[in-house]
């Protein structure tokens, strides 16, 4: 968030910095969703796991879809804003479906990272509300990150939905390519968050019912 | 003779009081040997806090132990039942009869056919479409016991599931019960009325501060139980 303000919030002005709001607050809305209500997905559902046997790894897992079933409906608009508003070609949007999955996957490894340790360290659950609003500030969603400074920029791509919001701008706002490269550090981030949470939610199966 | 279908073998289980390596250790299951027998109905009698629910838990296999080993036959399933079986309050009551049914390990097309049995048995069919949280102690606790008469596990684990509702369900329930126990279900049964664990049960285990004080023939071991609950409160 000190990134974001020390560095100036200005933005574009008028329609173009609404359009360029609308397509990066828009795909965050959903990852903040799937954090947010991931984190007490377990310790919600205590009465359950105290009665029944479930593998943990479903919790966060039909949480992250049921989030995505409501984004899913949204798409549309986006890209009837996208045709409409912007004038941008439809040609590309077929990438929209990579860019998609990309973001499921970050969803789901985030979703597993936080939904395994809150039960562990019950506090964490009270800071996730501003690790979601340092996502939100540090993703781009308020700027365009390339006018930043090299050292601020170089932090800022520390985050996975800067590349992820590029993407989306890129196909939907400028009608620009997408390259392979472009998910690369997005994959990697979602595969390393879902195996450290999947690993967790694996070890911890039998013991979160006696610590929740 | 019959063949075990369960082993604790020095099975130990503690709770945290608080997480953390500072967190003191308060066991609720110390060095617990026992087998379960195939087609037996065990029963379990204790105080409360003695360790019977948790010990349900780990039977069921939904906790694992500190210490020991559990062994299973081969694909048994052991399904615990209670009076909530994990209710959801928001939900209605055939939302949850769905739900508890289908985390029983039935098919939902299954167990969306045993809708209209479970709310007969249950004799809610004026509420049934009311969000759970409406409902009284008494008409949770019937809904709970029609959806455990559904279940079909290998060994069926009954917490403190008998007495439920008036007079006319407690006959009712009781006779379905004994169905089940007469039958050539595995079952163990946590009671607090011995005159339940006399009637039902061939073998008793005796718990005390999560250990096993006593397991033998459950006429044995209400006597002995018996002896010790007037011994305490003689002195």
């Amino acid at each position: 968030m000190y990134l974001a303000f020390s560095t100036g919030l200005r933005g574009n002005s008028g329609s173009d910095f609404f359009i360029f709001l609308i397509f990066g607050m828009i795909p965050l809305k959903w990852t903040q969703s799937c954090l947010q209500s991931s984190a007490t997905v377990i310790t919600r559902n205590k009465g359950l796991l105290g009665q029944v046997y479930f593998p943990k790894w479903v919790f966060p897992t039909f949480n992250v879809l049921s989030q995505t079933l409501r984004y899913l409906v949204v798409i549309p608009l986006l890209i009837a804003i996208s045709v409409f508003f912007v004038e941008s070609s439809p040609t590309n949007d077929w990438v929209l479906i990579a860019i998609l999955i990309t973001q499921l996957f970050l969803n789901l490894g985030i979703s597993y990272c936080v939904a395994s340790i809150v039960p562990i360290v019950p506090d964490i659950s009270h800071i996730v509300g501003i690790i979601s609003m340092g996502l939100m500030f540090t993703s781009g969603v308020f700027f365009d990150i390339t006018t930043r400074p090299e050292h601020v920029r170089a932090i800022l791509e520390l985050n996975p939905m800067v590349d992820l919001l590029r993407c989306y701008r890129n196909v939907l706002i400028y009608d620009q390519p997408v390259l392979l490269t472009d998910f690369q550090y997005p994959i990697s981030f979602a595969f390393i968050t879902l195996l450290i949470g999947a690993a967790t939610l694996k070890y911890f199966d039998r013991i979160y019912p006696r610590i929740i | 003779m019959k063949k075990p279908v369960l082993k604790f073998d020095n099975v130990s289980l503690f709770y945290k009081n608080r997480l953390g390596i500072f967190g003191a250790k308060n066991w609720v299951i110390k060095d617990l040997t026992f087998d379960l027998l195939h087609g037996e109905v065990l029963g379990v009698i204790g105080k409360n806090g003695a360790g019977k629910s948790t010990l349900l838990r780990l039977l069921a296999d939904i906790i694992a132990p500190n210490s020991g080993r559990i062994w299973r036959e081969e694909n048994t399933r052991a399904q615990l039942l209670t009076l909530n079986l994990g209710f959801i309050q928001d939900l209605n009551g055939v939302d949850n009869i769905v739900l508890s049914l289908v985390s029983q390990g039935l098919p939902i097309k299954h167990a969306k056919s045993l809708i209209e049995t479970v709310t007969d048995y249950a004799e809610l069919a004026h509420v049934i479409r009311q969000p759970l949280r409406t409902y009284s102690a008494g008409q949770k606790a019937r809904l709970g016991f029609a959806i455990a008469l559904q279940a079909t596990p290998d060994v069926l684990l009954l917490d403190e599931i008998l007495g439920v509702g008036d007079k006319d369900f407690q006959e009712k329930s009781s006779k379905a019960l004994a169905e089940v126990v007469q039958s050539e279900q595995t079952v163990v049964l946590v009671s607090h009325s011995s005159n339940t664990i006399e009637k039902y049960c061939q073998r008793t285990l005796w718990i005390e501060q999560g250990s096993c004080k006593m397991l033998g023939e459950t006429s044995d071991v209400l006597d002995a139980y018996h002896a010790n609950q007037a011994t305490a409160q003689n002195t």
